[in-house]
């Protein structure tokens, strides 16, 4: 313990609140017996009847949609925000506004967008969600692009300018190009975000499109399951896989 | 000697504040010319003007006979080098040159055959296949210069071309930019805050100042005859008396006279510039002072004394007669030497 000190008992107690509840739904998924913390045999069956769930394979299919759309919506929105808060603005009011939604309480923003969708008699569905996710996606998109283009020579695109591409050229042969290690980074961040996000989900979704964590959530209502524990398990692993591929592909471009 | 830029009365004010202030210039074809000021003399305003970043408040850049100075950067025949290279880091060093050709839709044979024939005229010919982030200095240099002379612009603008690379290099890149302006017959437009380098390289320099133009000669001529103090004190190294002249003599402002019996006309201010050669070190001197500093430079030493007079006085000493800070002692320069320079 001489490397970890004196404080090795709390750093113990930390990993072990972070962790264990992660392991035991992990373990869980694969016990046999339905009545939880009682381990009667290793199985596999929660899995293959999670696969037969309807209900399940229909959030998994509307988060996909949902997941998907924002993030390309919000990396072609917020880079192009990040564009023109850093190059075009000198205003730090301007950047803040920008930003904020990343940080406004996704509580605050619910309300706000179901009234706002009610106010103008929006229909509540996929599409509400999809624009909704796209807010705070596209301000999450803007930080790591801005942060990005900070570290750009602005050179870079005067000199594709200067040797006689046009500006719409320079944009997709050089200033693209330049971004993409954040681009990647924010695409995926925008996909992790969106696809397990509830809260603004549950304000702004209509009741005929449930996505996966709204399925879960009305699952669990009713005790956790075996069931559960896999489809947990699954998205922990989704998840987990995402955050490895972007952080390998933002190394890979960044060496390029 | 054709003209082939005309530089036509152009300012241009950011801020109020005018960083070209009523620039008159006219550059020659396949010259080598150079703008040397400090920094804030608006000579990187002017290149970017050239090359179309900076939008002009009054004047006209006539380039071969037209007027370019509403012409957007991407459409003038004139490729700028950048002081940071400004290479594309997600292409190979073949890419980056062949861009400016491949914007002009050539074809891929000659595209090719110009990029390669190039880069081995630059000393790059095994290197096309490489990532700019594996070169060295000197080698990015050489990428970037092949990129913006590849499309034979009219003129090629280069932004401090060598203030990035070490010492050695730089040198050997200073004889390379001076043969290869020879070899592509191309006129270079250099910006630097380093006389040396202006020196040694252009043909001509225009020498800026706070937005103008203070003096456009030879290298030889802003030496020898420099138009006004601010030459006078930023090319070369030089000691500047100012006072009166009346006859034969120098009177400084403090009252010391000095020996001065250059033609002027009495009684009006000047300053006088003596370069270190021109003053000698010698037992029989009749000004006398103390050594405050001595510079090294192999051959010959720079020496700054303290002599009354207003100013330190600067001179080159052999090697074999090195004073030491502190030492006392005594100097001389004959009346006709030096430049009378006077205020413009």
């Amino acid at each position: 313990m001489t490397g970890v000190g004196k404080l090795g008992w709390v750093l113990a107690a930390v990993c072990f609140f972070l962790y264990a509840p992660i392991a035991i739904v992990i373990v869980m998924s694969f016990n046999a017996s339905k009545i939880p913390f009682q381990w009667t045999g290793f199985s596999t069956k929660w899995y293959s009847e999670l696969f037969a769930n309807a209900s399940v394979l229909e959030g998994l299919r509307n988060s996909l949609i949902v997941g998907v759309s924002t993030m390309i919506l919000s990396v072609v929105l917020g880079v192009l925000l990040a564009i023109g808060i850093t190059r075009h603005s000198t205003s730090s009011a301007v950047q803040a506004l920008a930003l904020a939604p990343a940080i406004i309480p996704d509580l605050a923003l619910a309300i706000g967008l179901l009234a706002l969708f009610s106010a103008i008699s929006f229909p509540l569905g996929l599409t509400t969600v999809i624009l909704s996710h796209t807010i705070f996606c596209m301000a999450f998109v803007a930080a790591i692009a801005r942060g990005r283009i900070l570290q750009i020579d602005p050179a870079l695109e005067e000199a594709a300018l200067d040797l006689g591409d046009t500006p719409r050229g320079v944009f997709f042969r050089v200033t693209v190009p330049s971004l993409m290690p954040a681009i990647i980074a924010g695409a995926l961040l925008a996909f992790t975000l969106s696809f397990d996000e509830f809260v603004i989900t549950f304000f702004t979704n209509g009741p005929s499109t449930p996505t996966l964590p709204i399925v879960i959530y009305s699952m669990v209502r009713f005790g956790v399951t075996p069931e559960i524990n896999a489809l947990a398990s699954l998205v922990l692993l989704f998840s987990v896989a995402i955050v490895l591929i972007s952080q390998r592909s933002v190394k890979l471009s960044q060496s390029i | 000697m054709t003209v082939l830029l005309d530089i036509h009365n152009v300012s241009k004010a950011f801020d109020q504040l005018a960083a070209l202030d009523n620039v008159s210039l006219q550059i020659h074809t396949n010259e080598f010319f150079a703008i040397l000021g400090p920094s804030g003399s608006g000579k990187t305003t002017l290149l970017r003007a050239l090359a179309g970043f900076e939008s002009l408040d009054s004047g006209q850049i006539v380039l071969d006979g037209q007027d370019v100075a509403d012409v957007p950067p991407n459409e003038r025949p004139v490729n700028l080098m950048f002081q940071s290279y400004a290479l594309f880091p997600h292409m190979t060093v073949f890419d980056n040159v062949a861009y400016g050709l491949r914007r002009e839709k050539r074809p891929q044979g000659e595209i090719a055959e110009r990029v390669t024939s190039l880069l081995a005229t630059v000393g790059l010919g095994d290197m096309a296949t490489r990532r700019t982030h594996q070169l060295s200095g000197g080698q990015k240099q050489r990428v970037a210069l092949a990129r913006a002379i590849v499309k034979r612009p009219k003129i090629l603008l280069l932004d401090e071309p060598l203030s990035a690379l070490d010492r050695k290099v730089r040198e050997d890149m200073q004889l390379e930019l001076k043969r290869l302006q020879h070899e592509v017959g191309i006129t270079f437009v250099v910006v630097t805050h380093d006389q040396e380098e202006a020196m040694s390289m252009a043909d001509r320099i225009a020498v800026m100042d706070q937005g103008r133009v203070e003096q456009v000669a030879t290298p030889v001529e802003l030496y020898k005859n420099p138009g006004n103090p601010f030459v006078a004190n930023f090319i070369g190294t030089s000691t500047l008396l100012r006072g009166h002249l009346s006859s034969g003599r120098l009177h400084l402002t403090n009252g010391v006279k000095v020996p001065c019996s250059l033609p002027s006309e009495d009684g009006a201010e000047i300053w006088l510039m003596l370069r270190p050669e021109d003053i000698s070190q010698t037992p029989a001197g009749a000004i006398t002072g103390t050594v405050i500093s001595t510079n090294f430079y192999g051959p010959n030493c720079l020496v700054v004394a303290e002599c009354g007079l207003e100013i330190p006085v600067k001179y080159l000493v052999g090697n074999s007669e090195v004073p030491r800070v502190g030492d006392a002692t005594k100097i001389s320069w004959a009346g006709d030497t030096g430049v009378v320079v006077r205020a413009s």
